[in-house]
């Protein structure tokens, strides 16, 4: 548990079991207000067989974050800076040809919404089997085979026969199991997995995350898992990331940031979920005001204004909080806010 | 009108004096999928079936399930957006169901809907002013200036400035068009809201705000919350009475504590299992209930319990498979169909 948030601040060296590492990743989009900065300077390692939540709210730049290191910003948007490494091998900045190898191999992205993702008019079967044939020469039989088998994996009840229908005959549920067949066909060693669940009912959420979680441990698969659902983070994740207005502004093991979230936005954010003890002390504690738009990032740190701890202060008006490091239980904790000490330390100023 | 004596139906709570309404067996059949080409008869689906349940004035009722469980059937058959295929709505002491276009148009000024997505639900070429004061023009209510007074009160009470009232629904993120959809609603001074997934599409940090604002004005304006929701850790914090339903029939249906305590049926214990709790302590010895397969309306479910396929406890019982558990009441307005209530427990997740 105590590797979380280890040595990825400032670059250190590359380490056997790091399957990505991302440094400084800088994305931006522009729109008539100027380069609306989604993701500024996230660092990170990913270990092998961790798995990884990115928390937020939306447009927080989770999802730009995702698709920076899949190498899948389409204009307006671009990646302006940084470094992303996969497997040791830096993969940004490499062309789209280049990325097309890696992308279905080494790591591949299950979408929030598999009907969006999945070709309407082609079968489930030859959709798993072109990823297959991509990146393994191996017949369409082979593939096919290759595909039954994937769908038994993710256990889509009577494999054999669904292969040749088409996604709409198959329920969200089901859609969802064929997305991570796909992603999982060549083995990746990293899976980026954004908002697998939101679209599902919680029964099948349930099913499906179960699923996700004995699969990558088979696979020996990392994953980094995009979400806003808390609740999935406490049950599928090691550590945690949360961002806002485009930077990790919290850093720790899972068990550290549900126990004693050291940034106020964090604790903020674990408080608003409605929970019904709650109910006695009257109304939900919620976040006042929105995310700064991030076409005009205000100075200091961002989340001053809606901030209880430093809201006015001098210091969080004008100066952007570095990461400052802490101990936390189970190892350490890196918190961008200029009062990280004192919070961990239960003096913070309320 | 008079009102009607209720009869004695499960799921009603007798002599309660004070329900603003009253829902008795509704009904909703869709036939779909039927092929004469294929020699494949139409399959008679139960959107709605047999649903009781009443609301007291100033409460909020809550419809959860999944997804295909007609609880949003369910709440606009009791608007009457869609008829009900049998059944009677009272709201008030109105029988809904009597009433002819025009005594329906003015209903409906005392039980209005919010949608759950309010991007498709505003109309994107008005502005936010014209939006709320639409309902006031529709039912030529008050003079033109007293429906500009009563637009600018209605968006203050949800809390948008008068400033922004000009702009259109685009220019407000997804919880202000949110707060615009209830001003909508509000602007009319219903009795009843029918609030369907009020919070699903927007960020859990605004989701608190949303639910706070709605408390208030519950409080502040004595209104009465006919809420549809998914997520379980939102209908227990906001809804003070349940209904459970499963592929259009009532599972379980009970106060807050009652269902959330000491559930009674595996369907509700399975869906309290199923939803992750933020808190890894809790998680990590959570017991793990995982239904298999998924909500299916089977021509074979006629006969039998309409949840038996997928049922941790029920799945081989004969029992089950051949006798429809009729909804019975355990304890005073606690109600379940089950053949074996309280078998199947979240025991680990609930105690510590």
């Amino acid at each position: 548990m105590s590797a979380v948030a280890t040595e990825e601040a400032k670059g250190g060296a590359p380490r056997d079991d790091l399957v990505l590492s991302v440094r400084d990743l800088r994305t931006e989009f522009s729109s008539r207000e100027g380069p609306v900065q989604a993701v500024r300077g996230v660092s990170f390692d990913l270990r092998r067989g961790e798995k990884l939540a990115v928390v937020g709210e939306s447009g927080c730049g989770k999802s730009a974050l995702a698709l920076s290191i899949l190498g899948l910003i389409e204009p307006p948007g671009r990646v302006v800076g940084g470094e992303v490494r996969l497997n040791g091998r830096v993969i940004s900045g490499l062309s789209d040809r280049e990325l097309q190898a890696i992308r279905g191999k080494e790591m591949s992205l299950v979408y929030q919404d598999p009907l969006t993702a999945l070709d309407p008019v082609k079968t489930i079967g030859s959709q798993i089997a072109e990823v297959v044939r991509k990146h393994a020469p191996v017949s369409r039989k082979q593939a096919r085979a290759r595909a039954v088998q994937l769908l038994e994996e993710v256990e889509v009840p009577n494999a054999a026969r669904r292969l040749d229908d088409y996604p709409h005959q198959y329920s969200g549920g089901m859609r969802q199991r064929v997305m991570i067949a796909i992603a999982l066909a060549n083995d990746p060693q990293l899976l980026i997995a954004d908002e697998p669940t939101t679209a599902l009912d919680v029964t099948t959420q349930a099913q499906v995350l179960d699923l996700l979680e004995r699969l990558v441990e088979r696979h020996g698969a990392s994953v980094i898992l995009i979400t806003h659902n808390l609740g999935i983070v406490a049950e599928f994740c090691d550590a945690v990331r949360v961002m806002y207005a485009g930077r990790f502004v919290e850093r720790a093991g899972v068990h550290d940031a549900f126990a004693r979230p050291v940034h106020p936005y964090t604790e903020a954010l674990l408080a608003s979920v409605p929970r019904p003890e709650r109910l006695q002390y009257g109304p939900l504690p919620s976040i006042p005001g929105l995310p700064p738009n991030l076409a005009r990032i205000p100075a200091g740190c961002t989340f001053e204004a809606r901030c209880p701890v430093g809201r006015g202060r001098e210091v969080c008006r004008t100066v952007e909080p570095p990461d400052a490091r802490v101990e936390g239980a189970a190892g350490p904790v890196v918190a961008a806010c200029h009062f990280a000490d004192e919070r961990r330390s239960g003096t913070a100023p309320a | 009108m008079s009102t009607v004596a209720a009869p004695p139906l499960p799921g009603l709570r007798p002599g309660l004096d004070d329900a603003l309404l009253r829902v008795e067996a509704v009904t909703k059949t869709f036939t779909s999928g039927g092929s004469r080409l294929a020699r494949r008869p139409p399959l008679q689906v139960h959107a709605v079936s047999e649903l009781s349940f009443d609301v007291r004035r100033g409460e909020t009722f809550g419809l959860v399930g999944e997804s295909g469980c007609g609880k949003s059937t369910a709440a606009r058959c009791i608007l009457r957006l869609v008829e009900p295929t049998a059944g009677r709505v009272v709201l008030g002491d109105v029988d809904v169901g009597s009433l002819d276009r025009e005594a329906l148009r003015r209903l409906r000024r005392n039980a209005q809907i919010v949608f759950q997505d309010s991007t498709a639900s505003l109309n994107s070429r008005m502005s936010v002013r014209s939006i709320v004061r639409e309902p006031l023009d529709i039912h030529g209510i008050g003079t033109p200036e007293e429906r500009d007074a009563l637009v600018a009160e209605t968006l203050g009470l949800v809390g948008i400035a008068p400033e922004q009232v000009d702009r259109k629904p685009h220019a407000f993120s997804g919880g202000q068009r949110q707060r615009i959809g209830i001003a909508r609603a509000l602007v009319l001074h219903p009795e009843l809201l029918v609030l369907d997934e009020p919070v699903s599409a927007v960020d859990v940090s605004l989701q608190a705000q949303i639910l706070n604002l709605l408390r208030e004005l519950q409080e502040r304006l004595g209104l009465t919350y006919l809420v549809i929701v998914h997520d379980l850790a939102v209908a227990e914090y906001f809804c003070d009475r349940l209904a459970v339903l499963y592929l259009g029939r009532v599972m379980e249906i009970g106060d807050r504590e009652q269902l959330f305590e000491s559930p009674l049926h595996p369907y509700t214990v399975s869906l309290l299992a199923a939803a992750p709790v933020p808190d890894p302590a809790v998680e990590s010895r959570r017991k793990r209930i995982i239904l298999r397969g998924e909500a299916q309306e089977t021509p074979d479910m006629s006969v039998g319990c309409a949840f038996r396929a997928r049922c941790p406890i029920g799945a081989d019982r004969p029992v089950c498979a051949s006798e429809r558990p009729p909804l019975a009441e355990s304890e005073t307005g606690h109600w379940h169909a089950c053949h074996f209530p309280g078998e199947l427990t979240t025991a680990t997740s609930k105690k510590e």
